[in-house]
């Protein structure tokens, strides 16, 4: 036996805390005896696991310590919890609606918290993130600064500088552009190339494989979690080989955990950079810098490395820093999904803020109604010796079980809520419960603490003798109470309109007229770019081979009787518009940025463009090399063009002055961007692109005979593959998806804020109603009729929620204008909005205080005198 | 007035005790069971069923002495009273009423081995 082992020491605690002290000797000799022999003859391990085991199966009644109280202090605290619990049961209405009120108020702002939160630190779980910089390029004095593959283009060596740590490259593999394959299944998804320390400069974290070495075998590749689930379902993934488009085969090496919602990089799965020698697209860089680092005086050592190159003589090379991507200075990539903005969070926290204020309000408002209503018994216990610290005894055990039961509830209903919440937001929520617990504990803590401290100023200083006389309940709390249920109306009226103006906005921008016709517009990817991989021959076999298709699947499509027309360009909306520095001819001005997209000649018949002046490309002789171009009225209204014949255009990367553009036509406005943006001048060029996305105008009848008649062409060229499409339409609607949400949401907390304060008035109707039982009687008694009698109650609470929509009007008005101000096709602000806010908010009130009245007037009037 | 019905499990621990004697014990009552029964058991279901019979007036307990490997605590020993002995028997002579009055076991179709 050894001697040294000894049973667990916190099991023994454990035992001795809650066990009888008669039974301790006993109980622990056995378990002492029952322990060492289990050491002989098993183990150590299973000894201590057994005698845990025992000490959990003494929790029996017969052994537990008796719970009578020792200490003086608690024998009150006892009686005043008692006390409470009666008051919460006799008065059951205002308990639940001062818990409604602690609930939706700390669980709202919660919820808001939450999303603020991953919103403002995005990014920041790279534990580099204020160190990491992008290289950008600006290529001419009037063009944007994007980042560029500086290191690649000009073979700008960083390790000469010292304050330069470490570079990664990153280069995107857009989903329309690489398909991965396994077994005959097809996915679509963004995907990266980068360098093998990638893991140590970006803090993504891999479920399965070692970061610092995953990327380190060229022929492996890291996938996420979730695109592992849709390829390999509940396989395991690991070892299998995908082929990435025409890339080739690569080995599944590590699994990704899924990128938070909180990170603008997103890609769901990673090749090794130095598995190719040239890759067909450039990327991006990121420098880490260490402490010796200034943006400025970097920017002047690196300012003039692209000049050598013959394409970027006017170039200037800067750094951008990573951290400022999301709000200040987003960086335009598609490494870069998202982007944030600061208006929409604020907003965000003034609706979080203001439902904070009602839920507050009402609290008080209701625990003040309550002391109100309890001012005899207080008198009484005066008269019986009561200190006033017995009152804050009072006011603290009532506090302490309106706590313990809302953050029960609070927690309860979030984690019930949780995945649907997160799953609506595409949030990802990656914090412990226990965190999570607590930050619900504290919010309800404050909230309960704050509201108190208002409650509380009142109640002691009443004199007994006058609360057991004074009989009516005209006193200046009540005053108080109504003045608190008018400022959860303005601020509820407030945010209605609020929503109603949000709404109006969203309808707008949905149903507003696009400028071009996108219904029955259907579009496809049917080529994928030919890339060039170290053998020349090979690439213009293939090459000519997709000629030969693409012209084989133009001239089919071109029969189809369904298809209106067919083009290949640039579609409205998608995020691959770009610009381009351009100025009139022969004028002298600065080059300026001007949007530019790419078109083809069947472009304005497919999308119902409307040409105002000229023509619109007609072959393929418009084409760049010919120096044409179509623009629309915002560019010919902008540089106040009016006769086409004489004015043309320079660009200052094609030709500039020397050579410059002719203009052809104009078109009518349309909108090529998102509708939150004014449309802007905009340059459009006729280009073939062999790759670019088809997009079909199909009739309305046929429609899907000639979607079929499509596919069956497709399949043709692609034996076996199925043909995959979008309607224009839909892919319009996804792009308000933000905004929609975003208008629910509001409209979801305006409905708790508008809730909140139906209940406040609710509560307070009753029990003023209650205290007027006496004259109701007498009214009744003299004569009155119900009628009458509801006219008189509910006038008296009606006057206070027109006082309450009155003060609401200019504030809302104003507040809303501004809001409005940020959109460049807005709505107007139309009154019947504010008339709609205001009627709902009366119709409310006047449902809650009209049914309290209606069961007090219609009260046997004997009944009613004898109260009390 | 306490409830002076046997339970199976109290009567098993009830004979055990008997057994045990000057032994009877609950850590040794629980080993006890285990090697009769075979089934698992916490010294602390043990403890609080000893506890009841003492309760209902079947046992009595007086502490014993310490030994070494207890860390030198005493222990609680067990013993039944004369009411626990009547109660046994009872419960003994009433099952075994019960078997006498089972046909096939009456008439010794039911293959029995008593030694």
């Amino acid at each position: 036996m050894n001697k040294k082992s000894k049973p667990p020491k916190y099991a023994e605690k454990l035992l001795v805390w809650f066990l009888k002290e008669e039974l301790a000797e006993e109980v622990l000799g056995d378990l002492d005896e029952k322990y060492h022999k289990t050491t002989q003859e098993h183990n150590t391990q299973k000894a201590k696991r057994n005698y845990w085991y025992q000490v959990f199966n003494y929790l029996r009644p017969f052994a537990f310590k008796s719970t009578k109280v020792k200490n003086s202090i608690s024998i009150p605290m006892k009686i005043h919890f008692k006390y409470t619990t009666r008051i919460f049961k006799k008065n059951s209405l205002i308990t639940l609606a001062s818990l409604a009120s602690i609930v939706l108020g700390v669980l709202s702002s919660f919820l808001i918290y939450l999303w603020v939160e991953s919103e403002l630190t995005t990014d920041q779980f790279h534990s580099h993130y204020d160190e990491l910089y992008l290289p950008m390029i600006q290529q001419g004095p009037g063009d944007t600064p994007r980042p560029f593959d500086v290191g690649l283009f000009f073979n700008t060596d960083y390790s000469q500088y010292s304050e330069v740590e470490k570079v990664i490259n990153v280069i995107t593999l857009l989903p329309e552009r690489f398909i991965l394959e396994y077994e005959k299944s097809e996915h679509r998804t963004k995907g990266i190339v980068s360098d093998s320390i990638f893991f140590d400069i970006l803090d993504f974290e891999l479920v399965r494989g070692d970061e610092a070495t995953v990327l380190d075998d060229p022929s492996n590749m890291v996938i996420s979690e979730s695109l592992a689930k849709r390829i390999f379902n509940d396989v395991n993934p690991i070892g299998k080989a995908i082929k990435v488009g025409q890339y080739g085969l690569y080995q599944v090496a590590g699994i990704l955990k899924d990128i938070p919602s909180n990170s603008t990089i997103t890609f769901d799965y990673i090749l090794p950079k130095h598995s190719k020698k040239l890759w067909d697209t450039s990327g991006v860089e990121f420098i880490l810098v260490n402490d010796a680092f200034d943006k400025a005086a970097f920017n002047e050592k690196i300012k003039h490395d692209g000049r050598n190159h013959f394409q970027f003589k006017e170039s200037i090379i800067s750094v951008a820093p990573f951290s400022e991507n999301y709000f200040e200075n987003p960086l335009n990539s598609p490494l870069f999904s998202k982007t944030g903005d600061r208006f929409d969070i604020q907003t965000m926290i003034l609706v979080a803020f203001i439902i904070l204020i009602i839920s507050a309000l009402n609290f008080t408002n209701m625990q003040a109604t309550l002391m109100l209503s309890l001012r005899k018994s207080k008198g009484i216990k005066k008269i019986h010796g009561a200190r006033s610290i017995d009152f804050w005894y009072e006011i603290f055990s009532s506090r302490v079980i309106y706590a313990v039961l809302s953050i029960v509830i609070i927690f309860g209903i979030y984690e019930l809520i949780k995945s649907n919440y997160s799953s609506f937001l595409s949030l990802t929520i990656d914090i412990p419960w226990y965190r999570e617990l607590e930050m619900i504990v504290v919010g309800t803590l404050v909230f309960i603490g704050a509201t108190t401290l208002l409650t509380v100023i009142q109640p002691t200083n009443i004199r007994a003798s006058k609360s057991l006389i004074e009989k009516s309940a005209k006193s200046r709390n009540m005053y108080s109470g109504k003045a608190l249920t008018t400022i959860q109306y303005v601020l509820a009226i407030a945010l209605l309109i609020a929503t109603g103006v949000v709404f109006k906005q969203f309808k707008y921008m949905q149903n507003k007229d696009l400028g071009f016709n996108s219904t029955n517009l259907l579009s496809a990817r049917v080529f994928d770019k030919v890339i060039y991989q170290d053998d020349w021959d090979a690439f213009v076999a293939m090459s000519n081979e997709q000629r030969k298709q693409h012209e084989f699947f133009s001239n089919e499509i071109d029969k189809l009787p369904g298809v209106e027309s067919f083009t290949q360009a640039t579609l409205p909306m998608s995020k691959d518009v770009g610009s381009g520095s351009w100025k009139l001819a022969n004028r002298n001005a600065e080059y300026e940025q001007i949007k530019f997209l790419s078109a083809d000649p069947s472009y304005a018949k497919a999308l119902g463009l409307e040409v105002i002046k000229g023509r619109w490309f007609t072959d393929s002789i418009d084409n760049p090399s010919t120096q044409r171009v179509v623009i629309n009225r915002a560019a010919m209204e902008y540089w106040g063009i009016e006769d086409l014949e004489n004015t043309k255009i320079a660009s200052a990367v094609w030709g500039q002055e020397k050579k410059p553009w002719e203009i052809i036509g104009v078109v009518e406005d349309f909108h090529y961007e998102h509708l939150s943006r004014k449309i802007e001048p905009l340059i459009m060029a006729s280009f073939e692109e062999i790759e670019s996305e088809f997009t079909f105008r199909l009739q309305n009848q046929n429609f899907k005979e000639t979607v079929s008649q499509i596919s069956s062409v497709y399949q043709e060229i692609y034996p076996g593959k199925p043909f995959s499409y979008t309607l224009l339409e839909n892919k319009l609607l996804d792009q308000y998806q933000y905004e929609k949400k975003l208008s629910q949401t509001f409209l979801l907390f305006t409905l708790i804020a508008l809730m909140l304060s139906s209940l406040g008035l609710f509560t307070f109707a009753l029990y003023d109603t209650q205290k007027r039982i006496k004259e109701i009687g007498i009214r009744k008694v003299i004569g009155a009729s119900t009628r009458q009698v509801i006219q008189l109650l509910s006038s008296n609470f009606i006057k206070w929620v027109i006082l309450a929509f009155v003060i609401a009007l200019p504030i809302s008005w104003y507040a809303m204008r501004e809001w409005l101000s940020n959109f460049a096709n807005r709505t107007s602000l139309d009154w019947r909005v504010f008339a709609m806010a205001g009627g709902m908010a009366l119709m409310l009130a006047l449902i809650t205080v009209v049914g309290q009245s209606y069961s007090a007037a219609n009260q046997n009037p004997v009944k009613a005198l004898r109260h009390e | 007035m306490k409830e002076t019905k046997l339970g199976d499990f109290e009567e098993t621990l009830l004979l055990l005790v008997g057994i045990l004697d000057k032994e009877a014990y609950a850590f040794k009552i629980a080993e006890e069971f285990e090697s009769q029964t075979q089934r698992a058991v916490s010294i602390g279901a043990v403890h609080s069923t000893l506890n009841r019979l003492s309760e209902k007036g079947f046992l009595t307990s007086e502490m014993g002495e310490a030994t070494a490997e207890r860390g030198g605590r005493r222990k609680r020993i067990y013993s039944i009273t004369a009411h626990g002995e009547r109660v046994l028997k009872e419960s003994r002579d009433f099952k075994l009423s019960l078997w006498n009055q089972y046909p096939a076991f009456a008439t010794g179709k039911l293959n029995f081995i008593f030694e």
